[in-house]
C-alpha cells in the first residue's frame, strides 16, 4: 500500500506528464540536438537515411564562416534596424492601455465623445473628396470603421475599444501582412492615397525653395543634433561627478552618444557637413573630457549606473537620429524633386522601394505591437496601481504629467522590465512571417532578417549544420542581451 | 480514469470506421497542388490501370505537403508521398537527386513507355541526372508572350510579330504605351508586364554558366548577356515604362490566383501581353473571349525561351514504388494527355498530342486557335531547359540573379557592379561546396580540363565535340551555330 504523500506525488507527476514529455520532445531534445548541429558538417544533401556518409564534426568551422559572411552582417542589422521600432512600440502599447484604462462611456464628456468622431469623420470626407472618391474605395471603409469605433465606444464603453484594440493580436499574422500589402500599394493603396496630396504640396515647397535655403536647413538640422549631443554630454558627465554614473557607464554611454556623428559622416548631404560634424563632436568630446574629468564630487564604483547612463544614450539617441535623418531628408526630397519626371513628388513606393520596405514593415509592426500582450499586460499593471498613491499626488497638487512620471510610471517599472526583454528576444527572433509574406526579403535582401536567413539557409542549400549555427549564434546574443537587462535594469524595478 | 476509458473506446471507434471506408487496395498517395483537374485525373489512372491489366491499386491526392520544404522533411525522415510533384525550373529536381530521395526509374520507364524518348526531346536534361532518369513530366511549360490582340486593335496598331528583335520591341513598345496610356494621370497601359531576363540574356549568345558549368561566367568580353539584359529591364521600366516597375504591379496586384492579378490585367487590356505558359489559358477561358495570340520573347540575335515541368517523381522510400511507377507510365498515355489537352494545362507531357485536333482547334474556343501551334512549336524548336550545375545548390543560383536585378533597379548598384557581384557570389557558393563535398572533386576537376580544352579550340575556331558540353544551353546554341563537331568530323579525327 503507498502512503498517501507517494500516491499524491505519484498522481501529480502523471498529472504533468504530458506537459513534461512534449516539452522534452518537442523542445529539450531537438534545443540540444540543435546545438550539436552547430558543431557539424550536416548537410541534408550528404546526410540522411539514403546516404551512409557519416556526420562529421567540425568544431567552431560553422561559427568562423558565419562571421565572415557578408550577408550575415547585412541581415543582422535589418534585423537591428527593424528593432529600432521597438521603444516607439512599447510606449505605443502604454499609451493605449493608459487610454483603455478610463472609462469612456462616461457621462461628463460625452459632448466631446460625440465631437471627436464626427469631425474625424468630416475631415475624412473632406480628404476623400480631394483625392478622389473612386480611388479610395478602402479609405472610406478605413474611416467607416474608425467612425463606427467611436460610435460604439461612446455606446458601450471601453470593452469595445479594448476589444478592438487587441484584434491584431489575435488574427491571423499571414492575414494581416496581406491586409497591410494592400495599404501600401504605392499607386492604388489607402496609405499614398493620403499622402499623396500633402507629399506633392511639400515637393512643390522644396521645389520652389531656393537651393541656399534648403542648404541652411540642412545645417540647422545637424547643429539642433550637435546642440542635443552637447547637451547630453554635460549631463552625463554631470552624472558622473554626482556618483550616479560609474566610469564604465560613462564610457558605454558616451559610445552610444557619440554614434550619431559617426553616422553623420555616411548620412549627412554634403562633404562639409560629412567633416564638420564629426570635427564638431569630436571637440566637443575633447572639451568635456579635458574640463570635467578633473574632479568628481562623489566618487562611486566603476559599474554603478551602467543602466541609467545606457538609458539616457539610448533616449538621446532618438531626437540626434531624427535631426541627422531630417537634414539627409531635406538633401533627398531636393535631389528627387528635381531629378523625377513627374510634376510632383511622388509618395514612397514602400515595399517595392529598397529605402522604404524596411520602414514600412516598422510601421505596420508598430500597429501590430500597440494592440498586443504588451498593452494587455500595461493595462493589468494599471490597474494594480495603488488608488491611494494617486490620491495623495491629487492633494499634494500634483499635475497628470506629474502624477504618470512620478506615481504611475515607477509602479509599471517590473512590467516595462519584463515587456523590454519580451521585445527584445521578440525582436531579434522576428521577421520571418513579415518578410515571407510580404517581401520575400527583398528588394536586394532589404528585409531579410536572421530567422529568414536561417530559414533559407536551411532548406535552400540543406546545410542544417549551419543553419543551426546561426540559431545558436542568434541565442547568444538574444540571451546577452537578456543578461545585460536582468543586470541593469532589473535594478531599476527592485527600487 | 473513466475519461481514459472513454478516450479509449473513440479510438478503437475511429479506427474501425476507418478500416471500414478503406479500400483494402493498396494506395498510392500522390503529393501535388489542389487543382480540380486531379479528381479527373485520379478517375482516368484506376481505369487505365484496369484497362492495361495492371495491379489494382487506389491514388489518393495529398495536397497538404506540395510545399518543397515539407517534401523535403519528410523525404529524409522516410515519410514522403509515394509520388511527388516537383518543379524542374529552379533547380528542385537536381537537390532532390543529391539528397537521394527519388527512385531511379530508368530501367522502368523504358519498359513501361515513360523514358525521355516519350516527351519533350529538350526536357531531357531536366528528366536526367548523372544520366539517370528520374521524373516525367506531368504537363510542360514553353512560356512565349500571350498577346491580346484586341487591346492594339484598339489603339489602331499592328499585333506584334512571332519572331521579333529587340530594336522591334522597343519601338513598337514605345508607341504602344504613347498612345495608350495619352492623356491619363497615370500609366494604365503597359506593352508588357516584365520581361524574361534569362531568356534575354542567352538571346545574347551566353548563359549563367560556361559549358562544364564548373564557373559562373557573366562578366568579360562575349559575355554581356546579363548586363545587357538588366539594362534593357531597367531602360523599360524606367525610362521607357514598356513593362511595369514593382510598385506598379503591387498598385495594379490583388493577388487572386496564381501569377496574382497578371492575367486579369490581361484581359482587362493594362497588360498587352503577357509572359506565361499555355496553362493560362485555363483563367482566359473562365474571363470570357479573347482574341489570342502568342509571340516569341524579343531577342538580340538568338530566339529562345525556357522549358519547364511540373513532373512526377518516385519517392525512394515509398512503400509502394512498383505502383507507383504505373503512375508514371500512366503521364505518358494517351488517356492523361488527352485530359492536360482538354484542360489546357500547359503543354501534355508527350508532343505526338500537340498535332491531334482537339489541340491544335478546340471546338468550344476558336479565339485560341492562332496559340496552340505556336506554343507546341516552340517547346519543340527553339526551347531550352534552365542550367543546373551539379556542383552548387541552383536555388541560390537564380536568387542571385534576381537579387541583381532588384539591386540595380533599387538603384544599389550598377548593372555592371550587379553582375559581377553575381558572378563573384556564384563561384564563391562553387568553391564552398567543393570544400564541403570533396566528393564532387574529382569530376569537378574532369570538367575544369575539359573547360581548358573548350575555351582552347573556341578560341583558335575549332568545332567542339558535343560530348564535351554539358551544359544545355551551350549544347544547343553551339549546334545551331554549327559550332560543334559532326560525327562524321569526329571519326575522321
Amino acid at each position: 500500500m503507498l502512503s498517501k504523500k507517494t500516491s499524491n506525488t505519484i498522481a501529480g507527476i502523471a498529472f504533468l506528464s504530458p506537459n513534461i514529455i512534449g516539452f522534452l520532445c518537442f523542445t529539450t531534445i531537438p534545443l540540444v540536438f540543435s546545438m550539436v548541429l552547430a558543431f557539424s558538417n550536416w548537410d541534408l544533401t550528404l546526410h540522411n537515411m539514403f546516404h551512409d556518409e557519416a556526420i562529421k564534426f567540425v568544431g567552431l568551422k560553422n561559427f568562423i564562416r558565419l562571421f565572415q559572411e557578408r550577408d550575415f552582417w547585412k541581415f543582422l542589422g535589418n534585423t537591428l534596424f527593424l528593432m529600432m521600432g521597438a521603444p516607439f512600440a512599447i510606449a505605443g502599447s502604454l499609451i493605449a492601455a493608459i487610454l483603455l484604462n478610463k472609462d469612456l462611456k462616461g457621462k461628463k464628456s460625452g459632448v466631446f465623445k460625440i465631437i471627436l468622431p464626427g469631425a474625424i469623420l468630416f475631415i475624412s470626407c473632406v480628404m476623400l473628396t480631394l483625392v478622389g472618391m473612386g480611388a479610395a474605395a478602402l479609405t472610406i471603409l478605413i474611416v467607416g470603421a474608425v467612425g463606427m469605433t467611436l460610435i460604439s465606444g461612446i455606446l458601450f464603453g471601453q470593452t469595445v475599444y479594448r476589444t478592438l484594440f487587441y484584434l491584431p493580436n489575435f488574427t491571423s499574422g499571414v492575414a494581416v501582412y496581406i491586409l497591410w500589402k494592400k495599404l501600401y500599394s504605392p499607386q492604388t493603396g489607402p496609405v499614398n492615397a493620403v499622402l499623396d496630396k500633402p507629399v506633392s504640396v511639400v515637393g512643390n515647397i522644396v521645389n520652389a525653395t531656393p537651393s541656399w535655403v534648403l542648404l541652411a536647413g540642412e545645417w540647422l538640422c545637424l547643429l539642433i543634433g550637435l546642440f542635443i549631443m552637447m547637451k547630453v554630454l554635460k549631463s552625463l558627465f554631470n552624472h558622473w561627478k554626482e556618483g550616479d554614473i560609474g566610469s564604465c557607464g560613462l564610457v558605454l554611454a558616451l559610445f552610444f552618444v557619440m554614434l550619431p556623428a559617426f553616422f553623420a559622416i555616411l548620412w549627412a548631404p554634403t562633404a562639409a557637413m560629412k567633416l564638420a560634424v564629426p570635427a564638431i563632436a569630436v571637440v566637443l568630446l575633447v572639451f568635456h573630457l579635458a574640463t570635467d574629468l578633473k574632479t568628481r564630487d562623489f566618487p562611486c564604483t566603476i559599474w554603478h549606473g551602467v543602466g541609467s547612463g545606457f538609458m539616457i544614450a539610448m533616449i538621446s539617441l532618438i531626437p540626434m537620429f531624427m535631426f541627422i535623418g531630417f537634414a539627409a531628408a531635406i538633401a533627398h526630397l531636393a535631389d528627387i524633386t528635381r531629378q523625377t519626371d513627374f510634376s510632383v513628388l511622388p509618395p514612397p513606393e514602400w515595399l517595392a522601394s529598397y529605402d522604404w520596405a524596411k520602414p514600412a514593415i516598422m510601421i505596420m509592426g508598430l500597429w501590430m505591437a500597440i494592440g498586443s500582450n504588451n498593452m494587455l499586460l500595461y493595462l493589468a499593471g494599471l490597474s494594480n496601481v495603488p488608488p491611494e498613491l494617486e490620491e495623495a499626488a491629487d492633494i499634494d497638487g500634483a499635475s497628470p504629467f506629474q502624477k504618470f512620471w512620478h506615481v504611475t510610471w515607477p509602479q509599471l517599472a517590473p512590467i516595462t522590465f519584463f515587456i523590454v526583454v519580451m521585445t527584445v528576444i521578440g525582436g531579434l527572433q522576428g521577421g520571418f512571417e513579415m518578410a515571407r509574406t510580404m517581401t520575400q526579403g527583398g528588394p536586394f535582401g532589404s528585409t531579410t532578417t536572421l530567422s529568414y536567413f536561417i530559414y533559407n539557409e536551411g532548406f535552400a542549400t540543406g546545410r542544417l549544420g549551419y543553419s543551426s549555427a546561426i540559431s545558436w549564434v542568434l541565442f547568444i546574443m538574444v540571451f546577452s542581451i537578456t543578461m545585460i537587462n536582468w543586470k541593469f535594469g532589473s535594478k531599476y524595478v527592485n527600487d | 480514469m473513466a475519461i481514459l476509458a472513454v478516450l479509449i473506446l473513440v479510438t478503437i471507434g475511429t479506427a474501425m470506421v476507418n478500416k471500414q471506408t478503406s479500400s483494402g487496395k493498396p494506395v498510392i498517395y500522390w503529393v501535388t497542388d489542389n487543382n480540380p483537374a486531379r479528381a479527373l485525373q485520379i478517375n482516368t489512372f484506376q481505369a487505365w490501370m484496369k484497362k492495361k491489366g495492371y495491379p489494382d491499386c487506389e491514388l489518393k491526392l495529398d495536397t497538404a505537403n506540395r510545399d518543397v520544404s515539407k517534401q523535403i522533411i519528410q523525404s529524409v525522415s522516410g515519410v514522403g508521398g509515394d509520388v511527388m510533384d516537383c518543379w524542374s525550373g529552379g533547380g528542385d529536381i537536381m537537390y532532390f537527386a543529391e539528397m537521394g530521395i527519388m527512385e531511379d526509374v530508368t530501367e522502368d520507364a523504358k519498359k513501361l513507355g515513360f523514358d525521355p524518348s516519350k516527351t519533350f526531346p529538350s526536357l531531357e536534361d531536366d528528366l536526367k541526372v548523372g544520366g539517370k532518369q528520374y521524373i516525367f513530366p506531368c504537363n510542360v511549360g514553353a512560356s512565349m508572350y500571350f498577346v491580346n490582340c484586341e487591346v492594339f486593335k484598339r489603339f489602331g496598331l499592328e499585333t506584334p510579330p512571332m519572331t521579333w528583335d529587340i530594336a522591334e520591341f522597343e519601338r513598337r513598345g514605345k508607341e504602344f504605351v504613347e498612345v495608350a496610356n495619352k492623356g491619363l494621370e497615370r500609366r494604365m497601359f503597359f506593352m508588357a508586364e516584365n520581361i524574361d531576363m534569362i531568356s534575354t540574356m542567352r538571346s545574347y549568345g551566353n548563359d549563367v554558366f560556361n559549358e562544364t558549368l564548373t564557373r559562373s561566367r557573366m562578366t568579360g568580353e562575349g559575355n554581356e548577356g546579363y548586363l545587357k539584359a538588366l539594362k534593357l529591364n531597367k531602360k523599360w521600366i524606367e525610362e521607357y515604362h514598356l513593362i511595369p516597375s514593382a510598385a506598379e504591379v503591387q498598385s495594379f496586384s490583388t493577388d487572386s490566383g496564381y501569377g496574382g492579378a497578371t492575367l486579369q490585367l490581361f484581359f482587362k487590356g493594362n497588360f498587352a501581353m503577357v509572359n506565361i505558359g499555355r496553362y493560362a489559358l485555363i483563367q482566359f477561358r473562365q474571363f470570357g473571349t479573347m482574341d489570342l495570340d502568342a509571340v516569341q520573347y524579343p531577342n538580340g540575335g538568338y530566339p529562345n525561351t525556357i522549358i519547364a515541368t511540373r513532373a512526377a517523381l518516385v519517392y525512394k522510400g515509398g512503400k509502394n514504388k512498383d505502383l507507383a511507377k504505373y503512375f508514371l507510365a500512366y503521364l505518358a498515355s494517351e488517356d492523361y494527355n488527352m485530359n492536360i489537352v482538354n484542360d489546357a494545362d500547359a503543354l501534355p507531357p508527350n508532343p505526338e498530342y500537340t498535332r491531334t485536333e482537339e489541340y491544335l482547334h478546340p471546338k468550344d474556343y476558336p479565339n485560341e486557335w492562332k496559340v496552340h501551334k505556336k506554343f507546341a512549336q516552340d517547346a519543340v524548336d527553339i526551347s531550352i531547359v534552365l542550367t543546373k550545375s551539379p556542383f552548387v545548390a541552383n536555388k541560390r543560383v537564380y536568387s542571385y540573379l534576381d537579387d541583381a536585378r532588384q539591386a540595380v533597379l533599387s538603384k544599389k548598384q550598377t548593372p555592371e557592379e550587379s553582375v559581377k557581384y553575381c558572378e563573384t557570389r556564384i563561384n564563391e557558393e562553387i568553391d564552398r561546396n567543393l570544400l564541403e563535398k570533396p566528393k564532387l572533386r574529382p569530376e569537378y576537376d574532369k570538367q575544369l580540363e575539359l573547360q581548358k580544352k573548350i575555351d582552347e579550340y573556341r578560341k583558335t575556331g575549332r568545332k567542339i565535340p558535343k560530348d564535351w558540353i554539358s551544359n544545355p544551353y551551350h549544347k544547343k546554341y553551339y549546334k545551331d551555330m554549327g559550332w560543334l563537331e559532326t560525327e562524321k568530323n569526329a571519326n575522321i579525327q
